[in-house]
């Protein structure tokens, strides 16, 4: 009985000693091949909208956090709901999506966005892989259409304008 | 130690959540002369309480207060919440004296994404963006505004008269 409590005390210690170890000292990744920022802008609309709402990915501490005026705010002087996403926010958004996964990111830009699943933004988002905010853009809808057809560096922006378009009277955002 | 009592210290340290306990904690008590009720506690965030995880047995889907202006505490008794889900289903109730309203989590479990309005008397307020997460109102209307927070849920311009609107 002793010995099992000891090895059980033990266990617990590596464990919760590998837990706490150290911040990660490798190479930093340059990404190569990166997605468009110059048409990131109508993506980021929906991905503000649907995505970056207070309680969500607008929330501190998630590992994609975005700004904008669906949610939070970059700059110390805006405030949630008031003016328009800044040009800073959109570019902190970028790099948020485009540091999540920074080394298959390029992978996948860099084959014209074949195979976008293997970003897990693209899963996430389609519910093929659990996520709390459950299915965001549901495959082949206009959202993740937009999202695809960024990766591929499609300059064609009517997936982007018409997923944001709740088209619901419910809804009466500027 | 015996082994019955490390299974308890076990047991103990694996169901604590130090997370909620510390977000009950950070509540702090109950206002001076407002018991445990339905006018307690007016912009806290309910779910905190009354999401399942205790320590109040009342659970809500959705919970929270509406303000009659962003600059002031002075409540929005008498308004009607509309909620509208994601696969279309509507649910509607009403703030109280103190402002506060609330949905029995039995009573309309949502698909979300949930959209919401608040109307009192001729004044209609949308909000924005939808909720994905939870109905928990007031973890996000936080006042002060901010660039973390819209404020308080409120809905009148700081002009407008409050309307005679009864309320419980």
């Amino acid at each position: 009985m002793i010995g099992r409590l000891f090895w059980g005390s033990l266990a617990v210690v590596l464990v919760g000693g590998t837990a706490c170890s150290g911040k990660y000292d490798g190479a930093s990744y340059a990404v190569a091949d990166e997605p468009r920022l110059d048409t990131f802008d109508v993506v980021v609309k929906n991905l503000d909208y649907s995505c970056g709402n207070l309680a969500c990915h607008g929330a501190a501490g998630r590992n994609l956090l975005l700004y904008g005026v669906e949610g939070r705010r970059l700059a110390p002087t805006d405030v949630a709901c008031g003016r328009s996403t800044t040009p800073d926010e959109i570019l902190a958004d970028y790099r948020s999506v485009v540091g999540l996964e920074p080394e298959i990111m390029s992978e996948v830009v860099a084959s014209g966005g074949k195979d976008p699943e293997r970003l897990t933004l693209i899963r996430k988002m389609n519910g093929t892989e659990s996520h709390k905010g459950g299915t965001v853009f549901a495959i082949g809808s206009n959202g993740d259409l937009c999202v695809r057809g960024w990766l591929t560096g499609s300059d064609d922006p009517s997936a982007c304008n018409n997923a944001f378009n709740p088209g619901d009277p419910f809804v009466a955002c500027p | 130690m015996s082994l019955i009592g490390f299974l308890a210290l076990f047991l103990f340290v694996a169901c604590a959540d130090p997370v909620h306990d510390a977000a009950v904690d950070a509540l702090g008590g109950e206002a001076p002369g407002v018991p445990p009720g339905p006018d307690h506690r007016p912009g806290q965030p309910c779910l905190t309480c009354h999401g399942g995880q205790g320590p109040a047995s009342f659970e809500m889907a959705f919970g929270g207060t509406v303000f009659a202006y962003l600059a002031s505490n002075q409540p929005a008794g008498g308004a009607t919440i509309h909620l509208l889900d994601g696969a279309q289903h509507t649910f509607t109730t009403q703030t109280n004296c103190a402002g506060n309203f609330w949905v029995p989590k039995p009573a309309f479990e949502p698909t979300y994404p949930v959209q919401a309005a608040v109307q009192w008397a001729s004044a209609t307020e949308v909000m924005r963006t939808e909720m994905r997460l939870n109905g928990d109102c007031n973890s996000c209307h936080v006042q002060p505004e901010t660039g973390a927070s819209p404020g308080h849920t409120w809905i009148l311009a700081p002009s407008t008269p409050v309307p005679e609107v009864s309320c419980r």
